[in-house]
């Protein structure tokens, strides 16, 4: 009965310390797809706002491109969301249209539920 | 050896519960390292991005002379990536050339390892640690497409680097990674 419990106990310990070094394993592994996602955001906010005019810039509302962050030999996927919606001064968004836009891109992976990064910009007319 | 017959029972079940405890502490440690070095990665991979991320802000600031080249070789690696600055006296050319360093293998393929040396004027002034996979720095226009460095509008800088002292081959992950796009004022 003792040795029942030494074994039960031991195993119990055992599955115990592997779901830690999982979680530990998964949250390295999201935290480099972050960095990623981060990176492909910043890119795909820098081309909204350098190449489309003030006025234009709803053209990109809902669209949602595939970009790779890429080496030799290595390429993932992500998904970038942008969003595009006028704000007040106070950086509330707003109904009816103002100065400001606001540019919010979002990134994806088909392993993440919820979107990795978001960034959000203004944008004076 | 007598003793051990007479208590058979209780020595098969030590010997399974010691060899339970010895696997989960292995496997611990293993994942303490891991998590140790890939910090200390990390840590190394985003200095040497924020250093990059400044300084390529500052392409073109105070002189008329922009981006000199951007030469990659065969595997796409930038191997010189020159621009000038200027630091309120002089201008200044400033350099990134990548130096290979060693090779490791990662899961079976053998991967070329690389150091960054950052040069001003020709001189050494500093550099990164000799555990790069990949150093990436392309001139785009601004739609995001690779160009000429003439005709570049933002800048974009990729780093992959390798888990230092482990062989990254025994990790998970063995690799850390970092990414951004600049628009310089001055392009």
């Amino acid at each position: 009965m003792l040795a029942f419990l030494a074994m039960t106990i031991v195993m119990m310990i055992t599955l115990s310390q592997r779901r830690t070094d999982i979680r530990s394993h998964e949250s390295l592994v999201e935290n480099e797809f972050e960095i990623m996602a981060n990176a492909l955001a910043i890119e795909q906010m820098e081309i909204v706002i350098g190449s489309t005019a003030w006025e234009d810039l709803e053209n990109w509302d809902d669209s949602v491109s595939t970009k790779n962050f890429t080496f030799t030999g290595f390429q993932e996927s992500f998904q970038i969301g942008v969003s595009i919606q006028f704000v007040d001064g106070f950086g509330n968004p707003s109904i009816v249209p103002t100065t400001i836009k606001e540019v919010a891109i979002s990134a994806m992976n088909d392993r993440y539920v919820l979107p990795l990064v978001t960034h959000a910009r203004l944008v004076s007319e | 050896m007598q003793f051990i017959l007479d208590n058979i029972s209780a020595t098969l079940i030590f010997s399974a519960v010691a060899m339970a405890v010895v696997v989960t502490q292995f496997n611990s440690s293993q994942s303490t390292i891991e998590s140790t070095v890939s910090y200390m990665s990390k840590k190394q991979t985003l200095e040497l991005g924020a250093t990059l991320e400044l300084e390529l802000k500052l392409i073109g600031q105070g002189t008329t002379n922009k981006i000199d080249e951007a030469v990659q070789n065969a595997d796409g690696q930038t191997t010189s990536f020159i621009f000038w600055r200027n630091n309120g006296i002089e201008d200044i050319k400033v350099e990134y050339r990548l130096i290979p360093t060693d090779s490791i293998f990662i899961n079976g393929v053998e991967v070329q390892r690389y150091r960054m040396d950052r040069f001003e004027n020709d001189v050494y002034r500093g550099g990164s640690a000799p555990t790069l996979r990949d150093f990436v720095i392309e001139p785009l226009d601004a739609f995001g497409n690779v160009v000429a460095p003439a005709a570049a509008v933002l800048v974009r800088a990729k780093i992959r680097d390798t888990y230092p002292l482990v062989d990254p081959d025994d990790m998970h992950i063995g690799h850390s990674f970092w990414g951004m796009t600049v628009r310089p004022e001055n392009l």
